[in-house]
């Protein structure tokens, strides 16, 4: 990592990855517990989304597997980014919504959403709950940043998360609501219930989201420096940082209500594009982008087909991986 | 740009870490803070750049307040070199250095073009070229300072403040370090630096002495680093002896047996 990538570099690098990402979206479209052919898939397809020959594989390609793997595509896009965002804003590539507390706050929020929602109605509740929840823990951990020390600052963030996620859990077993998904999904999130309008209503507010961060790269790659020293080249840290936490907060908040709690994507993508495109967030964002929507979207897939017809979560899946990653991560920044 | 610090002080709570302190800086000073440990040239120097604000007496740049200032105003004053650590910063040389143009874009998306231009010429004049694509974190510590003196350098600001630019350095760098302030100063820009090294201090226009936290002695460094004062206000017995080479003195500590 001695070396930056030169832009030509980067713009083939995200090309390609988005390139791969729409063959794996199809051919994710075509694996489940109900296996569809790829002849199928591009009837349908040419069809504009739909199939006559054949009602069922309609149905499933349009109600179950196409929302799903969009949301897998968009959940995974914005773990990345908030990853990549948290770990410039904190100085550290050991941040992560999942690991800071984040995620389980914005668990609180959806699982009341959730349980105010009623059954068929569209479902802003909740992303506007949880992303409520987000944006509040990151103001208040905004506050905390500049006086803690970073590893204080990341364990305080994981004692938060493991309390918040007992609070969701109460909440979770004592209403006892067929509204409110299973404590299982704010632990170990899952996208096998994705409906489209699940996907609207967290789309609407990730892609503002996504847009805003993207904006703030510039200023957000400055507090690399320093607090004092971005603030000495002209980025009002003050102002800048809660700003930036709470918008990330917002983010997670969304994609908790889309697909519940999924840890680890967000530490091990930016982490492993750094190498290649830079640390510089107005590249690292849309390459992580496509990057983080890669990973879902193959553990989605995995998901679902591993033990099919059982579901695993998708959770499961990323922390099986993402676990001793973030153990390597640990053990070799110790050691350099 | 004229620079004014009129009976600046900074307290905390009820004690008073520097001040009351008058300082006059027009285009082309060139001013070395000297001091002992503690003295509170960081915090000088702070105030003087509207980083820390005055909690009596002013400092303003042509005549306006700094500390009514935005951060982004400040910016386009003045540049700053602090203690800040960059050891473990993965961001190349190149963008390190293009961070200094922040204040000066429009909008963040684009930047206006003579970005390039000041970053190179930063690049080139403390001696990084051939490092630009090196990542921060792999870098010697003389080549981080440099680094950060480049980031300085491509601010492009009329005040320059450094606190200890020449720390890390070897003494061929020291001087290439001083060239550049010098540089600098015969621009038009005023130069204000604290430094350890009284024998660099002493090769500066204007020094000042502070003991703490208040002015000891303002002037020229023959006037200002004379033995009897250093002694006193460090605390060791100094020697201030003929420079075989300049004006000012060398400055020389008892042999310490």
């Amino acid at each position: 990592m001695i070396e930056s990538a030169t832009v030509p570099h980067v713009r083939w690098w995200i090309g390609s990855g988005f390139g791969a990402l729409l063959v794996l979206m199809v051919v994710s479209l075509m694996l489940g517990a109900y296996v569809i052919s790829p002849a199928d898939v591009v009837d349908w397809a040419t069809g504009w989304m739909s199939n006559a020959s054949n009602p069922a594989v309609d149905r499933v390609l349009w109600s179950i597997r196409l929302p799903r793997v969009l949301g897998a595509a968009i959940l995974g896009g914005a773990l990345a980014i908030v990853g990549a965002v948290l770990q410039g804003t904190y100085r550290t590539p050991l941040a992560d919504a999942h690991l800071l507390g984040y995620s389980s706050a914005a668990g609180v929020g959806a699982a009341l959403g959730f349980a105010v929602t009623r059954v068929g109605a569209f479902p802003i509740a909740p992303v506007l709950l949880a992303a409520a929840g987000g944006a509040l823990y990151g103001a208040l951990a905004s506050v905390f940043r500049s006086r803690t020390g970073r590893d204080r600052f990341i364990l305080a963030g994981v004692a938060f998360g493991f309390a918040l996620l007992a609070w969701t859990g109460l909440f979770v077993l004592i209403v006892d609501s067929p509204r409110v998904p299973t404590l299982l999904f704010f632990v170990f999130g899952t996208l096998a219930g994705t409906t489209w309008k699940i996907l609207a209503a967290a789309t609407i507010v990730l892609v503002p989201s996504a847009l805003a961060l993207w904006r703030y790269g510039p200023g957000i790659d400055l507090l690399v420096l320093g607090d004092r020293e971005a603030t000495h080249v002209g980025l009002d840290a003050t102002r800048v940082v809660p700003t930036v936490v709470a918008v990330v907060g917002v983010a997670v908040g969304a994609s908790v209500a889309l697909g519940g709690v999924v840890g680890f994507v967000g530490l091990i993508v930016p982490f492993l594009l750094r190498p290649f495109v830079g640390s510089t967030l107005r590249v690292l964002i849309p390459a992580t982008a496509v990057g983080g929507a890669i990973v879902v979207v193959v553990a989605d897939t995995l998901a679902r087909t591993v033990a099919a017809p059982s579901e695993i979560p998708l959770g499961l899946i990323t922390a099986a991986v993402g676990g001793p990653f973030l153990a390597w991560l640990l053990v070799r920044r110790r050691a350099t | 740009m004229r620079v004014a610090a009129s009976d600046a002080c900074h307290d905390v709570g009820v004690s008073r870490l520097v001040g009351p302190i008058s300082i006059e800086l027009e285009p082309g000073s060139l001013l070395a803070i000297v001091g002992p440990n503690g003295a509170g040239k960081s915090t000088l120097l702070r105030l003087l750049g509207g980083d820390l604000h005055t909690t009596a007496g002013t400092v303003t740049f042509d005549g306006a307040d700094a500390s009514r200032m935005s951060v982004r105003d400040l910016a386009r004053r003045r540049s700053m070199l602090g203690q800040g650590q960059t050891e473990d910063v993965a961001f190349t040389v190149d963008q390190v250095i293009g961070m200094g143009r922040y204040a000066h874009r429009n909008d963040p998306l684009i930047g206006p073009v003579e970005d390039r231009a000041s970053v190179d010429a930063a690049i080139e004049n403390l001696d990084l070229v051939g490092l630009e694509n090196r990542v921060v974190a792999s870098l010697s510590g003389g080549e981080r300072q440099r680094t950060a003196l480049a980031r300085v350098l491509a601010q492009d600001a009329p005040l320059v403040l450094l606190d200890e630019p020449t720390t890390a350095l070897d003494i061929g760098h020291q001087q290439m370090v001083l060239g550049i302030m010098r540089g600098l100063a015969a621009q038009g820009r005023a130069v204000v630096a604290v430094l350890h090294d009284l024998n660099m201090a002493a090769e500066f226009d204007q020094v000042v002495l502070l003991s703490r936290g208040s002015l000891s002695a303002a002037g020229t460094a023959e006037v200002v680093l004379t033995s009897e004062r250093l002694s006193n206000v460090y605390g060791y017995p100094i020697q201030v002896v003929d420079h075989p080479l300049r004006p000012g003195g060398l400055v020389v500590p008892q042999p310490n047996v």
